[in-house]
Formats: structure tokens, sequence, C-alpha cells
């Protein structure tokens, strides 16, 4: 069974498959295999409802401490014959109740499986009897059900007991019964249930809720019920108390000292230092005073409010967009100015993330292995992933600078500036490093939500500069309508994939904690200075520079060219970077690495602004683009990078290619 | 009844549901059962709308048309569906007023803001330059007016290629398509101009000036016509790929004036072999990071990953018609004056009756072997012309083929998901293929 439950699986692959309305496949909770074996009764489902349906007729409870299974109920039709039980039997009185006191049939062991009668009661009882049908092969299985005595025991007379005990073991339907005709003892028997099909739960034995009833369920039974403590993973344990008691656990260690307990809601309020102290339940003025206990929270957990922002209330009440008081509002000229620094920085950081994307060391393909190497290529695209990101925030702030009116801006800044004066800024000199642990956590750093960082004493991150700029311009009567709703739209995007940013270089930091250190590229410098002539990558050094050229003079056509264009013409930009992607991996590859020389003052503007000296744009992106490469290339083809210049030259052709067109 | 067809690659094992070409990666029991045609009910459509229904298409209006604007040809191909593009009749140029109102009438119907294509066809387009030249300008005129976002396309020999026209392949954003018959050897034995010259190092001069005019054409591909007698595939290939050009393929003869330049039953099985060989060594190149430009294997990996699933073979009478010499419109460049596949005139407009009974009959699902076919969603059940003309003679090739397609798709989505990433959102630029 277990090679069957490892080996089924159904995986969408292509696009219809993956948008499937019905999507194929099992959802992993299905798959017994997927559930955290460390936790009771179990994540996924409640493992004691597993084995309720053990034999094809019977339902069994499992969850009473202490006492052998009790049967719940029986059903002829799931049985497929009429079982020797009569109406009267089930009479609802608790000394009618049946218990499941032995099992004949073959169980697993060590040695091999093993037929033999298997007996609870006493210590056997509650999860032990559980436990040992958990391990009841398929096949014939007879069970032998009888009341219990007020001691807790079975007691059949001895005829009786011969009478059931041969029946166990022939596997008969027998049903005993006194002379007035009252049940004493069943011995039914059938074959083992298989609760799996296809290596999947049976719908046919399990109906929906069925297996997962008991199952810790917030706002149900709120993990009182929970069997561990497992609150690292999966569960946020908050475990209810009842008024006034201790709570159940703390944290698993005797308590020290004495004191009032403060009720959890009231603490947890305080905490937070914004919540008024309110009552779960409008109805009930003390409820303040306590949270819900076990029977209320079964009972009457739709009391509770809704959380709207992550906040209690009983209904949502949209509050004023949040506003800068009047003296913190930018003005039109300061915005402009903030927005040509943002420019610089954007440029900056993606140069940063770049660096520490090569810095990496992974195959440019996708291992299939797990391991370091499948690991080290997902830490690089992710980096990769958020430097692209970054290019395209480079082009929003150039946008959003066209829009008023503005030159492009295309040059980095060297270090982090304190625009306002108050020393609150992040001081930093951009420059390139590889992605040790500390770069990281200045990725983490500059990426950070401005939600996160104390407004009285923490710095002004990216996030905050652009919040304010945001504000600033929704409130500031200095930009029209239409600016107001262009430039908003656009700072907004930036702050919401920002926060992308710091969870994505989080979670960076997550992959790399158990590393040993062993991502990057042996000998990849910090601050790399340009090899000296004759070094064997110098060729593909100057190549990588240019390219990083090719990327920023692109870019200057895209950014200057109408609204309607930018997209298809960013497209188009793409292949610059592919350009320099292939040169950036040649350089690598010959012992060198990019180093991302930013062009002569002037010179990249220039070339956008040729434009009107060329005949067709083709021949201007020839000049401009195409042409300040060949002797480059020429030099790397003659060093042995011949592959790259082929690719690199494809690449040109289709820049110009795709670009000429919407030049026109 | 849920339809599915398994198969493995060396990813592991995989099955096709042919409603609407999803795919999915299953186990060895899975694989096992779908191979016996016992889905399990995970795979099972049962009490959905299916994707494909046998109701034909109701055609919109059209969004890519064909000017035959030469039929007639300065070469002499023995295999040319098109009788050296003069469709069996005698060869004619078509007018520019009949060109004009063609490409008027088309966009005039086009909706603002959509897509469009103009292609050029032959026959030799370019026996015809003043016209094609003409109509181009005018064309995106109109475009621009509209505000159609129109692109051309054009199917030549590129023998007759002067500067203007280069000038005009790269002002313009044209796909070009030039048909070469892979190396030296083949393409000389198979084609040859008129009085018999060889006509190799002028379509290689031609294609020189495509590839190195500035600007040049957005998208410029080779196409081999494959017969019987030509040379190893793979051959052809590596000596397409040696030009500058963005992809090459190939298309194999099965309608042709001689028959011995047509493919019979018997010739397929080398033919897939040869193809198979050519795509695993496109596949290696695509594994190693680089693009392979064998456009046969390309587009059916991009169309494999999309989940293309289509109840015709192409766009013939419901998005596509192309305009005879005189102005009637046809379903297709390659029945130009065949009156089943006649569809109206640029006078009358699409006649929506005939597009409607075209589409009826030609639905894969009254095809009789097709619609039991597991391929009939990806291969629509074969070229109208060529099946009208001589029935199905290659669907074990075509089956052969998506087989490995299908596996390699597996593999490679597996092994350079970004190839598909990149793709995703960008549609393949495709031409209508040509006489020439």
């Amino acid at each position: 069974m277990s090679d069957n439950l490892t080996s089924r699986k159904i995986h969408p692959r292509n696009l219809t498959a993956r948008a499937d309305r019905w999507v194929r496949g099992n959802p992993v909770t299905t798959r017994p295999e997927s559930g955290v074996d460390n936790c009771y009764p179990g994540l996924e489902f409640d493992q004691r409802n597993l084995e309720k349906r053990f034999l094809p007729g019977l339902e069994f409870e499992f969850h009473l401490g202490g006492v052998p299974p009790l049967l719940r109920a029986v059903d002829d039709g799931r049985a497929g014959r009429a079982l020797p039980f009569r109406p009267t039997d089930f009479g609802g009185n608790p000394a009618d109740a049946l218990f499941l006191w032995a099992v004949f049939g073959t169980f697993g062991a060590a040695a091999g499986p093993v037929g033999r009668v298997e007996r609870f009661g006493g210590q056997a009882s509650g999860l032990w009897a559980w436990r040992a049908l958990h391990d009841l092969e398929p096949g014939p299985v007879a069970v032998l059900l009888a009341h219990m005595t007020e001691e807790g025991g079975i007691d059949l007379e001895p005829a009786t007991n011969l009478t059931a005990e041969a029946a166990l073991l022939d596997g008969n339907d027998v049903a005993g019964r006194d002379e007035e005709e009252r049940l004493t003892f069943a011995v039914i028997a059938g074959t083992r249930c298989d609760y799996l099909v296809d290596g999947v739960i049976n719908p046919a034995i399990y109906a929906a809720g069925d297996l997962t009833r008991s199952l810790c369920a917030p706002w149900q039974y709120d993990f009182t019920d929970c069997g561990c403590f497992y609150w690292a993973s999966n569960k946020p344990d908050l475990v209810a108390v009842d008024e006034g008691a201790p709570q159940i656990y703390n944290f698993q260690r005797m308590r020290r000292g004495e004191g009032e307990e403060r009720p959890v809601a009231e603490v947890l309020a305080d905490r937070a230092g914004l919540l008024t102290i309110r009552g779960w339940d409008d109805r009930d003025p003390d409820s303040s005073n306590r949270i819900l206990n076990h029977r209320e929270l079964i009972n009457d957990w739709q009391r509770l409010s809704p959380v709207f922002e992550a906040t209690e209330a009983r209904a949502f009440t949209p509050h004023a967009p949040t506003e800068l008081p009047p003296g913190r509002i930018l003005s039109r000229a300061e915005v402009l100015k903030r927005l040509r620094y943002l420019a610089t920085v954007e440029h900056s950081l993606m140069v940063e993330y770049l660096y520490a994307y090569y810095s990496v060391a992974a195959p440019r393909i996708a291992p299939d292995a797990a391991g370091a190497a499948r690991r080290n290529y997902d830490v690089a695209r992710s980096v990769l992933s958020v430097a692209i990101d970054e290019m395209r925030h480079f082009r929003w702030v150039n946008e959003m600078l066209r829009e008023l009116g503005q030159p492009l801006e295309l040059g980095r800044v060297e270090e982090f500036q304190d625009l306002d004066g108050d020393g609150r800024f992040i001081p930093h000199s951009f420059g390139l490093k590889a992605l040790s642990a500390a770069r990281l956590d200045w990725f983490i750093e500059v990426e950070k939500p401005s939600a996160r960082v104390d407004p009285a004493l923490g710095q002004d991150t990216i996030d905050g500069l652009y919040t304010r700029l945001m504000l600033s311009i929704r409130q500031s009567g200095e930009f029209t309508d239409d600016e107001r709703a262009r430039l908003t739209h656009l700072v907004k995007l930036i702050i919401d994939e920002g926060l992308d940013h710091f969870t994505r270089f989080s979670s960076v930091k997550a992959t790399l904690a158990g590393a040993p250190g062993d991502w990057l590229r042996p000998g990849f410098a910090d601050a790399p200075l340009p090899l000296p002539d004759g070094h064997p990558a110098k060729a593909a050094e100057i190549v990588a520079d240019r390219a990083y050229g090719t990327v920023l003079t692109t870019l200057g056509f895209v950014f200057s060219a109408s609204n309607r264009r930018t997209g298809d013409l960013l497209q188009a930009a793409r292949f610059a970077m592919y350009a320099l992607d292939d040169a950036a991996h040649e350089a690598i590859a010959q012992g060198g690495a990019p180093l991302f020389t930013t062009p002569a003052p002037g010179a990249v503007v220039a070339a956008a602004g040729a434009r009107g000296a060329a005949a067709t744009p083709a021949a201007m992106l020839e000049q401009a683009i195409v042409a300040p490469m060949q002797a480059a290339l020429a030099d790397l083809r003659a060093r042995g990078g011949a592959a790259t210049v082929a690719s690199m030259q494809r690449h040109y052709d289709r820049l110009v290619a795709e670009m000429a067109p919407l030049l026109q | 009844m849920t339809v599915a067809h398994a198969f493995r690659s060396p990813v592991g094992a995989h099955v096709l549901l042919v409603d609407g070409s999803r795919i999915f990666d299953v186990d060895e029991a899975t694989f096992a059962a779908c191979a016996r045609g016992d889905l399990p009910e995970a795979l099972r459509d049962d009490g959905r709308p299916p994707f494909v229904t046998d109701e034909p298409l109701r055609p919109d209006s059209l969004r890519a048309l064909s000017l035959t604007i030469a039929q007639g040809c300065n070469m002499s191909c023995g295999y040319c569906y098109a009788d050296e593009g003069r469709f069996g009749a005698h060869a004619r140029l078509m007018p520019a007023e009949v060109a004009r109102r063609a490409a008027e009438t088309f966009l005039a119907r086009v909706p603002p803001g959509r897509d469009a294509v103009l292609g050029f066809m032959g026959g030799e387009p370019f026996l015809n330059a003043p016209v094609l030249r003409a109509t181009t300008r005018h064309a995106a005129r109109i475009a621009r007016d509209r505000g159609v976002r129109l692109r051309f396309s054009v199917t030549t020999n590129a023998t007759l290629l002067q500067e203007d026209d280069v000038a005009l392949l790269g002002a313009h954003p044209f796909s070009v398509a030039v048909s070469l018959d892979g190396d030296r050897a083949t393409n000389d034995r198979q084609r040859r101009l008129r009085g018999g010259r060889n006509a190799y190092d002028r379509i290689l001069a031609g294609i020189d000036r495509l590839a190195r005019a500035t600007p040049r054409p957005r998208h410029l591909s080779l196409r081999a016509t494959v017969t019987p007698r030509s040379g190893r595939l793979r051959d052809m290939l590596d000596a397409m790929l040696a030009l500058k050009a963005d992809a090459a393929g190939f298309a194999p003869v099965l309608v042709s004036p001689d028959p011995a330049q047509a493919f019979e039953a018997g010739d397929f099985q080398r033919f897939l072999a040869e193809m198979i060989d050519c795509g695993e060594q496109a596949k290696a190149v695509l594994l190693a990071g680089g693009r392979s430009r064998f456009s046969n294997f390309e587009t059916a990996l991009l169309e494999i990953h999309r989940g293309s699933h289509r109840p015709y073979p192409c766009g013939a009478a419901a998005g596509y018609a192309s305009v005879g010499a005189e102005g009637d419109l046809y379903a297709c460049h390659r029945a130009i004056g065949d009156p089943r596949f006649a569809i109206g005139s640029i006078d009358r407009g699409p006649d929506q009756a005939a597009r409607e009974r075209f589409l009826a009959e030609r639905h894969v699902l009254r095809q009789a072997p097709c619609r039991d076919c597991w391929a009939r969603f990806l291969c629509g059940g074969g070229c109208h012309q060529e099946v009208l003309a001589r029935g199905r003679v290659g669907c074990d090739y075509v089956r052969g083929w998506l087989d490995f397609c299908l596996a390699a798709y597996a593999e490679l989505s597996v092994r350079i998901p970004d190839f598909f990433a990149d793709a995703e959102g960008h549609s393949a630029t495709h031409s209508p293929e040509g006489a020439s």
C-alpha cells in the first residue's frame, strides 16, 4: 500500500491543463502521506476518524479515552446484508451501548503479518485500540461487541462466552440474546475495509467532512482538542482557558510567583496599543473581561466580530486615507527633485542586484535534482527577478518625469542622501558586491516596508520616500487631476512591488539560512577593478560594459517614446538585456566580472538625441547601438567567445528589427 | 467520454486529454490505466461541457487576407501546387485596382484597435512588384487612419528583389518567408529558374540582402519544400540555419502536378525519422540555452504549451481568405480557382453563407477518420486543400511528429521553463505559407 501512496500523482503541465476550471489532480489533503506525521490528532484530518469504518456496516468512535471503541452506528446497506441486530438493541440507554472487545484478523508485525485475536479493555482502550486496528491487514476479520459493566469491563456467562469466542474464530455473524431477548453480545464478520482507492481516501467510505469532523478548527474547537502543542508550523495555537483559571500550558513549565492573571484579550489589546478593549459579544457587557470558553467557542463563534483591516469591528467603517500634515507636503519642485533622485536610486539598486545575481554560483539552466546547484539556481533567479522589477521601477519613475515635462534620468547615485536634513536616512554607498549574508541583509533592509519602521526612530526606507511622494502628489494643489491620477497610480505600483521585494529577499535569506556559505562563485570579488590589458577576460569585460551601455541607450529610447509605445519598446529592449546577460556570463566564464561601468556623461542621452540625424530609425539604431559594439565583439570572437558573440549578434539583430518600426 | 493519449518523455509519464489539449504529468499506474482507456475519475470530464463541440464556427470579420498578386512564377519547381503559380490556368497578374479594392474592403471590416495581416502570395509576388509596393503603402495608410494594427507578410523566392523592395519590407512590419530547399544540391535539383539555370546563389543573395537590410524585416524565415527526392533533412536544415534568418522549417509536398514529387504513404516513415532527427538537434540547442530556430519544432512546442485545441487545421474561411487575380475570394491561397473554396468576392464582400457552409463541412468532428483520432484537435484534420485533393495520406506521420513534440515539450517545460514563460503573452509570428 505504501508504494501505491507515494507513486500516485496527477500534475497539470501546459496552460489549458493549468487553467482547467476543474483543477485536475487531487488536493494534497486527500493524500494520507501528505499528513504531518508528528502531529496528533492530525493536521489535514483527524486520524482517529480513519479507522472508524474498518469493518463494513459498523461505525466506531475512537475518541473516548479509557474505554474500548464505541459502536456508534450500524448500516445493513454498507454491510451488504442484514446484520443480526434489532432496533430495540439500540434503545438510547447508556447501558445499551456496545463496545468493541475483541478483533480476530491478521495484524501487521515486525516479523510479518500474524493472525490473532486482539483484545481491548482496561489499559488496552481508547487510542491503544485505534493503534492496534491501524495495523489490521486486509482480509477476513471478525469482531466481538458487548455491553460494558459498571466496572468498565466485559462480563459474559461462561456458556455465552464460549459461543461468542467460537463465532469470533469461525467468522460468523451471531447475536447472543438472554431469556428476555436482550442482546448479550454480537459477533460480526466481514472483510477489512480498504480506506484508500488508487492511493486516495475512498469517497465511498468517507463522506465529505467525515475525516475532518473532529479536527481542531478555528472558532470550532479553537485547538482545545489539539493533543499536542504544535504551534511552530501550521497551528496558531491559542488555547482557550476558563475564566479566572491559569492558562493550561504556561509554556509547558511550572508557574513562578503569585499574581492575578489578566484576561488574555485585555493583554493583547493593551499590547497592540491601538485597540480599545471591546467585548467579543455586544450582548454581554462582561465579555471584554474574559475570553470565550470552550463551550462558547463551539456554540457561539458566530457572535464574534469580523475582522476588517486587522481590527475586530461590528461593521466596516471606511476611514479617511492617511494624510500628511501640511508641513510635510512636498512642493511640485521638490517632488520633481525627489523623482529624479529616486530614478538614480532605482538604477543603482538594479545594478547592485544584478551584480549579486551574477555572484551566485548558479547554473544557467535549472538542474533537475534537488541540492546545492538547484538551491543556488533558485536563489539567483529570485535576485534576478527583483533586479528586473527595479528596471521597471526605473522606467516608471522616468515615465513620471516625462509626464511632468522633465528630461530623462538615466544616471546612478553613489550615496543615499539625507533629503530632509533630519538625519533619517540609511547611510549607504552603492557599489558592486557579491551576495554575502551581509549583502542580503542590506537588500532586505532597503526594501523594508515603512510600516515596519518605527516612525519616531526608524530610517526613511525607499518605501517611505515613495509613500510621502504619493501623499504629497495627492494633497498638493500644484498638480492637475490628470497628473495626479497618473502619478499616484505609478507610485502605488512601485510601493506594492517593494513589499514583494522585501518578501522575496527574506525568503532567499531563509533558503540560505542552513547553507554552509558555499553559494558564491569562488573568487568573485567585491568592488572589482578593471582587468589589466592582456588579461584573458579583458575582451569579455569590455563587451559586458558596452552591452550595459546598450541597455541604457535602449532604455533612453524607451523612456522618451510616447506612452502608447513604451510597452512594445520595452519588449524590444529585452534583447539588449539578453545580450548583456550573455556578455556578463562570458566575462564570468573567462575569469572576469561585469563592471557596469557608467558610460561617459551625456553619451546615452546624446544617443537618444541623435534620432533626428539619421535617415531612418533603423539606421539610427545601427549607428547608436550596433556600431559601437562591433570592434569589441570582434575582439571577443578572436578570444574564443565566438558562441557568445553569435548569440549577442542575434539579440542585437532582433533588437533593431523589433525597435525600428516602433520608432517611426 | 473523455479521451486521453498517454505518452512518455525523459522526465516521466504524461497524459494528453484530447479535448482542450490538456497535459498532465501522471504516475505509472495512472499512465497504464490511461493507456488502456481506463481513465481514473480525476481525469474524466463526466458531465462537463466539452471544450470543442461539433457546432461549426460562425465566422466573424476576416482578420487576415492574402492577395495572390502574381499567378505566375519565374521559377519552375516541378512540385509546385500552384503549377508554377498559374493554378492550372494562364499566368496573370493582379491588376493594381483589384489589389487596392481588396485591401480597402478588407480593412474597412476590421474593427479599430484590432490586429490584421495582409499577405502577398503568388506565384512569385515580386513579378508584380509595383502592385505589391503600392498596395502595401495604401493599406498602411488606411490602417493607420482606422487605428487597425496591420502587419504584412510575403512569401517569395527572393530572386527578384530590388533595392526598393528590400527597403519596403524593412520599413513596414513584414514577415518574410523565403522558399529555399535547404542545401545547394537539393535546391538546385528541385528548383530551377525558367530556362533551367541554377537559382541557389540568387536566392542566397536575396536572403543576404534582406538580413543585412536596415531596417530589416521584422521576421525572416526560410521554408524548404520537401519531396521524396530531397536530400537529408538535417543537412538541409543546417544549411538554412547557417544563413541569417530568424527561423527555418520544412513542408512536405502532398499535392503536386508531378505525382513523382509528392509524398506517398510509404515515404513518410523516412520523413518522420528525419524530422525527429532535426527535432532532437533543436532540443539539444534549447537545452543548452540557445534558440533552435527550427520553426516546425518551436511552433509545435509553443502551441502545445498553450494547449491549442482547434476543430480546424487553419483559419481558412474563418479569419482568413485569399484573393485571386480577378478579385474572387477563396478560403485558402492554395485553392485559388477551386469552386469548393469560393467564398465571395471583394466587390460583394465575403459570402457569409459560403463561409459557414465550408466551416460546417470541414469541421474535424465531421471527418470520418479524424473524429476518433487522439491528435484531432492538435492537427485539426489536415490541410483542407491537400485532403480534398489527396485524402489523408500522412496521418501516421502527423501523429508520430506530434508524439515526439509532446514528449519534447514535457521535457523542456521541466528543464527550461523560462523558454515558455518568455513565450507567454507573445504569439509566434506566423506567415501563411505559400507557393513561390
